[in-house]
């Protein structure tokens, strides 16, 4: 039982330590800083709490590429022909992930292929990031980090769009990614941290180009998440200081599918994801969404 | 993993296939490989080579004992092999002839021969969580002769004397069973009958393998001593000394001793029971009642004998930040249920559908997180086998001539589980690899030699 119950714990604590700082131009600043010190946390696997999040990849990865490939598919301009697994699925593949962190997801999906851009509200976040892309060469010349917001990133490239002269130089991000938006905009466990989850999502949709897809991964609010969050928080005392999970800003599956449609996507169907705190795997599907899922929409190509 | 950059660092290439095809005499180091084992061979285009060769298949096995009437016999029924006994350096020149035939094409796989590990530095080690991570550094392999290799994962496969393993600074326990394996090929009376016979003796069990036709080969588990005694003997003096184990009755000192011990024949029913759950799962009846059958004799023995100390080993972790052990550089069994390579063969199949896995969900094939499923995955499974063989080793095999050693258990044993037809079922599923449980294989035995010396780094050579 002892086992169980801390395996649970860890399960929380990876839902804790997967706060990113993004937040939207309503952010708290507070909201950035408490999570600097655990910006060195990131990549230790020994930790419990990062450990479940590095396993995570398991399922949210081949969710991103699936989402990419049918995008792709749909606009088709299939570049070559996708015949069985290959180890590359998202090369030649775009991609920015907001809510970086320490760089977990974006250096998995670098490492299937895609050319990652990383945005994170904390500096030190991005920088831990970035120390440790540099590890592993081929993720080195695949991942690229930046501390900016998600809104400011929008109206740089509807600038860039519209042929506007920019007050302000491009950011990097800006200026890597490819006219007319991103293949693949994700963001995993970060909307339930952001103060105005609708302007969030907006920016999200606003970096995609037509015909490109958002894949967001987030916790729905149901009575078994509202007792993890308060679980989470307790046991992380210390590490997070108390009130980082605010309940109310879960959303359900619906409610962000609603966000996506009026942010001009197209959204699929929420897909459960599953934590087994026993085994300490995560799983994709199994009816209904209780804890996490993923949603996924898709810009239309006008 | 398609894509992946291959090293492997091979101290002494073995000969190729074809140079041994027109050997006459068996090696005599033969290894049991079960039809699981057979196809994780296969799965690697090994196993044709092998077959072709020569990996003669068993269809039948019976354990017995040298005192009391115990015994379990049963056969694969038609339902295939059992299992294949295959040679040493049959199985060494099949594998690395496909790691030759893989390094002369476009797979990225490349061969470091006549060299070894020199130095191995690893991400730093810290056990729990901590603060200040370490970060996940590429592994940086050196050889003796002076190349340095960066790897995203080092694989220690090089024995039970893992080089890999002590420089990674991995701890290991070990049990020394006091007992040494005396190996040798033998020519019998008659045809082999593709039968693996294998008697519980009061110095530890014997075993016959049948190979071709009227060839065969022994492992007899004895004190060092006797092990000494026995491969001094001329030739045919250890068959004489073969022939009257396979034949000698039980003294009526240990008849006596069996009847004094009735007691613990419930004990060892209780155990029964337990290894039987522990089966749980083959399901698939191969077994049909058949009566004791006796070995054919044994006329001659081929080349020399040989001998080696068993023990029961393992490493503390089986991997750890950007390394993975696997075969006997993890872990070595007592060789009574002719486990150790076929357990080694398990840990590849597992490490590789783990590095699969994590591959396609971009994971870093050298991460922690992701080799801790490998590790937790064999370990517990591996454990179980050793377990349940020391425990079987220490009932059916330990010495009549100790006192307190209740040889009657034995006895209870045998008759019990040849009674339980179930469990007769689930441990010759088990015997064929179809079960993948943790429990034990009560019949069938090889020596546990010595995975082939390979290390593999993983990766990036930049």
């Amino acid at each position: 039982m002892l086992r169980a119950k801390r395996v649970a714990i860890n399960a929380m604590a990876s839902r804790a330590v997967a706060l990113r700082a993004a937040s939207t131009s309503t952010q708290n600043p507070d909201e950035i800083s408490k999570f600097s010190k655990l910006a060195r946390l990131w990549w230790d696997e020994d930790s419990a709490a990062f450990g479940a999040l590095h396993r995570m990849n398991q399922v949210r990865v081949p969710i991103v590429v699936e989402a990419a490939i049918a995008a792709e598919a749909a606009r088709g301009d299939v570049p070559t022909a996708r015949s069985g697994r290959t180890i590359r699925p998202l090369a030649r593949t775009s991609v920015l992930d907001v809510g970086s962190g320490g760089g977990i997801l974006a250096e998995a999906l670098a490492r299937v292929g895609a050319i990652v851009t990383g945005l994170d509200a904390s500096a030190e976040n991005v920088a831990a990031a970035s120390a440790h892309s540099v590890i592993d060469p081929d993720i080195a010349e695949r991942v690229f980090y930046e501390k900016l917001l998600v809104e400011d990133l929008a109206a740089q490239l509807a600038g860039a769009v519209e042929g506007s002269v920019a007050e302000e130089p491009l950011s990097g991000a800006a200026a890597r990614a490819p006219a007319g938006g991103f293949d693949v905009v994700v963001s995993s466990e970060v909307i339930e941290h952001v103060n105005s989850p609708a302007m969030f999502v907006a920016a999200l949709a606003a970096c995609l180009r037509p015909g490109g897809v958002l894949v967001m991964t987030t916790i729905t609010r149901t009575a078994l998440s509202y007792a993890g969050a308060i679980f989470a928080a307790e046991q992380l005392a210390g590490l997070v200081p108390p009130g980082t999970h605010d309940f109310a800003k879960f959303l359900r599956p619906d409610e962000l599918s609603g966000l996506m449609v009026d942010a001009g996507l197209v959204p699929a169907l929420p897909e459960p994801i599953a934590y087994n705190p026993i085994t300490g795997r995560w799983s994709r599907g199994g009816g209904r969404v209780v804890m996490q899922y993923a949603l996924s929409g898709t810009k239309p190509l006008q | 993993m398609p894509g992946a950059r291959i090293g492997v660092v091979e101290p002494n290439p073995p000969p190729e296939l074809d140079e041994l095809r027109s050997l006459v005499d068996p090696d005599i180091r033969v290894f049991a490989i079960t039809p699981a084992s057979g196809r994780i061979l296969d799965s690697c285009r090994v196993w044709e080579d092998i077959a072709d060769v020569r990996a003669p298949a068993f269809t039948r096995m019976q354990v017995w004992e040298s005192v009391g009437s115990g015994y379990v016999r049963f056969g694969s029924d038609g339902q295939g092999a059992l299992g294949f006994v295959a040679e040493n350096r049959v199985l060494g020149s099949a594998v690395y002839d496909r790691l030759r035939a893989l390094a002369t094409g476009a797979s990225g796989l490349r061969l470091f021969e006549g060299t070894t590990l020199k130095s191995l530095s690893l991400p730093p080690h810290s056990p729990g969580a901590a603060l200040g991570s370490p970060p996940q550094e590429l592994a940086r392999v050196e050889t003796a002769d002076g190349r340095v290799v960066r790897a995203r994962l080092v694989v220690g496969a090089d024995g039970g004397g893992s080089v890999t393993r002590s420089l990674a600074g991995v701890g290991s326990w070990a049990k020394d069973y006091e007992q040494h394996g005396v190996v040798a090929s033998v020519r019998l009376a008659g045809d082999n009958q593709r039968t693996a016979w294998q008697r519980f003796l009061p110095a530890g069990p014997l075993a016959l393998l049948p190979l071709w036709n009227d060839m065969s080969s022994i492992v007899w588990s004895v004190p060092p001593a006797e092990a000494a005694r026995l491969k001094a003997l001329p030739g045919p003096d250890l068959a004489a000394e073969i022939n009257a184990a396979f034949a000698q009755q039980g003294s009526a000192q240990d008849a006596a001793a069996a009847a004094s011990q009735g007691g613990a024949v419930d004990l060892f029913t209780k155990g029964a029971v337990k290894l039987s759950r522990a089966m749980q799962g083959a399901a698939h009846t191969v077994t049909r009642a058949e009566p004791m059958g006796t070995p054919p004799l044994v006329t001659e023995v081929v080349g020399g004998a040989a001998s080696f100390p068993l023990r029961m080993a393992g490493a503390n972790e089986y991997a750890r930040s950007r390394l993975a052990l696997v075969g006997d550089a993890a872990h070595t069994v007592h060789p009574l249920a002719g486990q150790g390579l076929n357990l080694g063969l398990g840990d590849a199949d597992a490490l590789a559908r783990t590095l699969a896995r994590g591959a396609e969900a971009g994971r870093d094939v050298g991460s922690l997180s992701l080799l801790r499923e490998y590790d937790g995955e064999r370990r517990a499974q591996v454990q179980g086998m050793q377990t349940a063989l020391d425990v079987i080793k220490a009932v059916f095999a330990a010495g009549g001539h100790r006192p307190g050693v209740p040889s009657a258990v034995r006895t209870a044993g045998m008759s019990a589980i040849h009674a339980l037809g179930p469990l007769k079922n689930e441990m010759a599923a088990f015997a064929m690899g179809s079960d993948s449980s943790a429990a034990a294989k009560v019949v069938g035995s090889v020596g546990a030699f010595l995975s082939p010396s390979l290390s593999t780094p993983f990766g990036s050579g930049r």
